[in-house]
């Protein structure tokens, strides 16, 4: 009787157990910039203006805030953007990037909170990162050797695959324009056993945020130089220097041709004359 | 030896720099006249030098012997005319000391490359034009070409003394 009984108090929660070990699914973790600079639907409005860059630029670079600040700590996001910051911070024409803390930010701010973190950091253009993970966690074929328990702790049944893409998005904070952009994605696949799997497709989701900062900084690198191009033959963007900018002594092409001409006329004089 | 010296080094520790000059660094004061961004703009400033040396023929020597003297007088001109300048690179400036040795010693082609630098040098002044041959972000220095000009205005003079000085 009394074995009855507790088999039938401890039916239940061997049945739970089974269902939280073997939770399989989906999970998420976003936060856009079309949510944080349009987070009411609004339209971007269209002002045909051209912005105006003063160079050197103070740029500031921030992730932009999501619903669930929580999944990449603070320290961490941190550590990502200084990343992309020592990636550009010798160029000539940029003074100092700064590195704007997501606490800074309000969620669904708009650009009116990017324009008062601007004002804070002193900064005329930001690089905002948006960033979409996904995770998908899955038990394989080795998952039967769970139920002796101690497969639980030894075998690699639980599986994860994480794929991570990360943007930034730059705007000229003064005129709201975007400047350019560039992506940088990661996929990361791995197993472990179930007691570990919390902690490792933890260690894999930041790899993958690691990991699309990696692929993002040459990206961001080739739109920035793309950009430069069509700043000058597209004049996208009017570009004026201010107090603190590098200069440079230099003729132009049309210049040096006619240094050419005249000194090809001059050894042509001289030849005659000789 | 100095042209070389200039651009063999890292740009960051030879070029002119507003805040480096007066702190323990006045070799800047020579070597930001030499050195160069890009090797795009050092052909470039090159070639321009080049051609002057075409245009002047045989003296156009003791204009470039002179080039090293009159270096740190062109620094120390775009410390007082540029004061928004941070960093500098490039020849050019002291270009514009040879186009001043042009116009007075090398004829007609001399005094038409001088009428129509002139006119650039107020263009650039203008309007902020940038050049092909600096890299993104890095603006002509009108500054540096007008002191080179009126250096080389200035060592005309005193050439001219010198020459006709009795000996």
């Amino acid at each position: 009787m009394n074995q009855t009984l507790a088999a039938l108090l401890l039916a239940p929660v061997i049945a739970t157990g089974c269902a939280t070990w073997f939770d399989q699914g989906r999970q998420a973790q976003r936060a856009t910039v079309v949510d944080y600079l349009y987070p009411k639907g609004e339209q971007p409005t269209l002002t045909p203006s051209t912005p105006e860059l003063k160079l050197p630029l103070r740029v500031g670079i921030a992730f932009v805030p999501g619903e669930r600040a929580a999944d990449l700590p603070e320290a961490e996001r941190e550590r990502l953007l200084r990343k992309v910051k020592d990636a550009f911070a010798s160029r000539p024409y940029i003074a100092a990037i700064e590195v704007i803390p997501t606490t800074y930010l309000r969620a669904r701010g708009g650009f009116d909170n990017l324009q008062q973190a601007a004002q804070m950091f002193n900064v005329e253009v930001v690089a905002l990162l948006s960033y979409d993970q996904v995770q998908f966690s899955d038990s394989n074929r080795l998952s039967v050797f769970y139920w002796t328990i101690v497969g639980g702790y030894f075998v690699n049944g639980s599986q994860y695959d994480v794929n991570t893409l990360v943007d930034a998005s730059v705007f000229d904070v003064k005129s709201r324009q975007l400047l350019f952009r560039a992506p940088g994605s990661s996929q990361i696949k791995g197993s472990s056993p179930l007691v570990k799997f919390s902690e490792a497709s933890r260690e894999a989701r930041g790899e993958g945020y690691r990991q699309a900062i990696d692929t993002l900084i040459p990206q961001l690198d080739a739109q920035l130089e793309n950009f430069k191009v069509r700043v000058k033959e597209e004049k996208v963007a009017h570009v004026v220097n201010k107090p603190g900018y590098s200069g440079g002594g230099a003729s132009d092409l049309a210049g040096l041709g006619l240094f050419g001409v005249l000194a090809a006329l001059a050894a042509l004089r001289k030849r005659r004359v000789g | 030896m100095l042209l070389v010296t200039a651009n063999l080094l890292p740009g960051d520790a030879v070029e002119w720099r507003r805040g480096a000059i007066g702190h323990d660094e006045p070799w800047r004061l020579w070597t930001g006249q030499f050195c160069h961004w890009s090797g795009l703009h050092l052909a470039g400033n090159l070639a321009a030098a080049a051609a002057i040396g075409v245009i002047i023929g045989r003296p156009v020597r003791r204009w470039l012997a002179a080039l090293p003297l009159v270096a740190p007088l062109l620094s120390l001109f775009l410390l007082v005319a540029a004061p928004g300048l941070e960093s500098y690179r490039g020849l050019s400036g002291l270009v514009g000391v040879l186009v001043a040795a042009a116009v007075v010693e090398g004829g007609t082609p001399g005094r038409l490359l001088g009428i129509v630098y002139l006119g650039k040098l107020v263009f650039d002044a203008a309007t902020g034009s940038g050049s092909a041959l600096l890299p993104a972000g890095i603006g002509v220095t009108w500054a540096a070409h007008l002191g080179g000009l009126l250096i080389g205005a200035a060592l005309a003079v005193a050439f001219r003394i010198h020459d006709r000085r009795p000996r």
